[in-house]
């Protein structure tokens, strides 16, 4: 399975240069302006932000995500066996994207866990917002449809009790203090 | 009863106590590595985390279902099965289902999923009023027992976990802190042996300076003995009479005394350090004069003697050491070879004279024997015909044996003469003498004891020259000239005259005796000054062959010379040769020599 997702993120790798062109004209749009979403809304950005699309807030769609820059991401987790392959853009582009300023974000999921997080963690790590996991997008009914992921097999400090429960899974909403 | 060497039984006690060491402290690691390793595992706690909040999720559906049922739009029942499946499938993977397992709620757990999904079918239902809800709670109702019976289960197993865990936890730190105190006690012991080891040590490098101390000092001490040694023996060897030289095994010089420069000419040519035994010999044999052997250097020991210029005689011994080197030595027997040459000259000497003798004795009596049988026979014949005689005849018959008589005379004075010349008796008393009163004398003497008219003495004198002082012994120059008057007179043809000329020159003066008679064959004239010699035209003639060689000695103990200058048909003549005196003075004494005026 995971040689199979990585031979279909060479293949969109390959094919990445010819969508370049739209893709960047179209983010380039969306930074300056932060339309609102057309789509159901899976992330609601709220506190300390300078760009909105709502009241007060920040509010993305699937289409809004997927315009961000996406990583890839080889990490073990304390939850599963074995190493997961995540894809997903970066926190910090997110963060960034709608002009974030403050010390931490508290981070809300569907199933109404609550966890406060340092914003210093996402530039510090390449701290991942996963939308797919093995090849596969990320569902309600698992651990989606957004899913925080540190790098914890890269950096041995993360293998620890205390950022575990920062991964936050069916992450909904995010409001930064 | 095994019983350890003593050095095994020094080291066993450290050894045992570093293994102990190490192993007390790597059992401690081990436990505390094995605690940290279970404090980091956290699944039990978020099992704990993960059953609760599927209970929860589980309540807040079925809220959710009444809350529809009872018409609020704003539930969302849908949403919540999401979340209560998402826990269950957390549940489901990796750690978390064989957690389950181990509790043996595995069908448990796989029973809850098909309610659940049994669920999912029927919330469309639900939604769209097609379902009541009764069925709804009836379905969801077995769901919320299971959960609760599971996390029932889960809180006490962790309960159960977390006591064992912290008996483990105890036992673990209990066993480290006995690890510990073992560990403290063996460093102890080690730090305990570490320090009585220095002291040993400490103690040990003390008797070993005071050991080297003492070694220094008897070293010094050998040295010093040595070196007293080695300086008696270059004295001895330096202030010996000897010259040494000593060559290594190699056949290298390496070292001479002082003696030996001495003892020979160009010694830092021949002796200069480091050279060939060989070449040392080679170049002595090139400097020496003569030696009386070859030095054979193969032998162990050899000797010779050396002669060296100026008459210097050397003993040169060469012996082999125990070492394979060689030790020369030179000795100066000069001394004791003069004296061996000396002694050489003596016996030949002795030897000469008994020849002589023994020569003298044969002659003497022939010659003896002869005038005797002429004396013998003229007195028989003056016995038996006295009267028959007359006077003169009878004067001219006395005369003739007393002829016979003086010159038996002659011979006894000659053979006397040459005994006391071999006995070194004869001495000169050089004193200036005038050579012309000297030989006028002696051919005034020759001619009146000769008849006048049988011979005639001419002497020639060159008319500037008046006086002729030379350096003479008077008896023994007069000895000799009257020797050559005799023999001049002897062998001169009947009437001819003797001729005697007196000259001088740079070099002295000369006295030449000439005669006319029968010519002294070549081969002979080599041999007429030698003792016993008698030419061939001497037969007939009286003599013993000592004249010549007398007067030749003679004339060399007053550093003068006798030669034969010419002898031909006509005229021989010989020159006798003195030293001149230069001084005007004429001493020309009437003293004679005592031993020769006899």
């Amino acid at each position: 399975m995971p040689l199979l997702y990585f031979l279909s993120s060479l293949l969109a790798a390959i094919l990445a240069p010819s969508m370049l062109y739209a893709d960047n004209h179209h983010s380039v749009a969306i930074e300056r302006l932060l339309p609102p979403p057309s789509g159901p809304v899976l992330l609601t950005i709220d506190g300390a932000i300078s760009h909105t699309n709502s009241d007060n807030s920040a509010q993305f769609d699937a289409l809004m995500l997927s315009s961000l820059n996406s990583y890839t991401l080889a990490t073990e987790t304390s939850v599963s066996d074995g190493v997961s392959y995540f894809e997903g853009f970066l926190m910090r582009d997110l963060l960034e994207w709608v002009g974030a300023d403050g010390e931490q974000v508290i981070a809300t999921a569907l199933n109404d866990y609550i966890v406060e997080i340092p914003l210093d963690d996402f530039y510090q790590y390449d701290v991942l917002v996963a939308t797919h996991m093995d090849g596969e997008a990320l569902t309600p009914r698992d651990k989606g449809p957004l899913w925080i992921i540190y790098p914890r097999s890269d950096h041995t400090e993360l293998q620890d009790i205390r950022y575990d429960y920062r991964w936050v899974w069916q992450l909904n909403g995010l409001t930064v203090e | 009863m095994i019983r350890f060497p003593a050095r095994a039984r020094m080291y066993w006690l450290p050894l045992v106590a570093i293994v102990l060491f190490i192993i007390l402290l790597f059992f401690s690691l081990l436990r505390l590595s094995g605690v940290e390793k279970d404090m980091r595992s956290n699944v039990d706690e978020n099992m704990l985390w993960v059953i609760t909040q599927s209970q929860l999720a589980s309540h807040r559906l079925q809220e959710a279902v009444h809350r529809h049922a009872m018409g609020h739009t704003d539930a969302q029942p849908e949403q919540r099965l999401d979340v209560l499946y998402s826990r269950l499938i957390l549940m489901d993977q990796g750690p978390q289902r064989r957690y389950i397992q181990a509790l043996g709620f595995e069908p448990l757990l796989d029973d809850t999923l098909e309610q659940l999904a049994h669920i999912d079918s029927l919330l469309p239902l639900f939604l769209l009023d097609e379902l009541p809800s009764d069925d709804m709670y009836r379905n969801i109702q077995p769901l919320l027992t299971t959960l609760n019976r599971m996390a029932n289960a889960v809180m006490m197993e962790e309960w159960e976990a977390t006591g064992e865990r912290l008996d483990d936890y105890r036992d673990s730190l209990m066993q480290v802190i006995y690890s510990a105190v073992g560990i403290l006690v063996t460093g102890l012991l080690l730090a305990l042996l570490l320090l009585w080891a220095l002291s040993k040590r400490r103690q040990a490098q003390e008797a070993l300076t005071q050991h080297l101390d003492h070694l220094e000092d008897v070293v010094s001490a050998r040295t010093q003995d040595l070196e007293d040694q080695r300086r008696r023996l270059a004295d001895s060897i330096n202030t010996a009479p000897d010259g040494f030289a000593a060559f290594d095994a190699t056949g290298q010089l390496q070292l001479i005394n002082a003696r030996l420069a001495q003892l020979l000419p160009e010694t830092e040519c021949i002796f200069s350090p480091g050279t060939p035994l060989h070449d040392v010999v080679t170049k002595l044999c090139q400097t020496c004069v003569s030696t009386s052997a070859v030095l054979p250097l193969h032998q162990a020991s050899a000797q010779c003697d050396i002669e060296l210029a100026g008459g210097e005689w050397r003993q040169l011994t060469l012996r082999r050491t125990q070492s394979g080197g060689h030790v020369m030595r030179l000795a100066d027997i000069t001394s004791y070879k003069t004296t061996a040459i000396a002694l050489e000259n003596a016996l030949e000497r002795e030897r000469g004279i008994s020849d002589f003798y023994r020569s003298f004795a044969a002659m003497v009596s022939h010659q003896f024997r002869t005038s005797l049988a002429v004396i013998d026979s003229g007195l028989q014949r003056l016995m038996r015909h006295h009267s028959g005689y007359s006077a003169e005849e009878r004067v001219a018959r006395y005369q003739r044996l007393r002829d016979t008589v003086a010159h038996m005379t002659e011979l006894v004075d000659a053979s006397l003469l040459t005994a006391q010349l071999d006995a070194g008796q004869v001495s000169s008393h050089q004193q200036p003498h005038d050579l012309i009163q000297l030989v006028r004398k002696a051919c005034h003497l020759h001619q009146e004891a000769l008849s006048t008219t049988r011979l005639l003495i001419n002497v020639e004198i060159p008319p500037r020259l008046k006086t002729l002082q030379v350096s003479c012994d008077k008896a023994l120059t007069e000895h000799i000239i009257d020797n050559l008057l005799t023999n001049a007179c002897k062998y001169s043809r009947q009437g001819s005259p003797i001729n005697v000329e007196l000259s001088r020159d740079a070099n002295g003066a000369y006295c030449r005796v000439s005669n006319q008679g029968d010519a002294i064959p070549d081969a002979e004239q080599s041999h007429i000054f030698e003792r016993f010699y008698r030419g061939a035209n001497s037969t007939g003639q009286q003599g013993l062959g000592l004249g010549l060689n007398i007067a030749r000695t003679l004339a060399h103990i007053q550093q003068g010379e006798l030669t034969l200058l010419r002898s031909t048909s006509e005229t021989t003549t010989f020159q006798l040769t003195l030293p001149q005196v230069q001084t005007q003075t004429d001493q020309c004494g009437t003293q004679g020599d005592k031993e020769l005026a006899r």
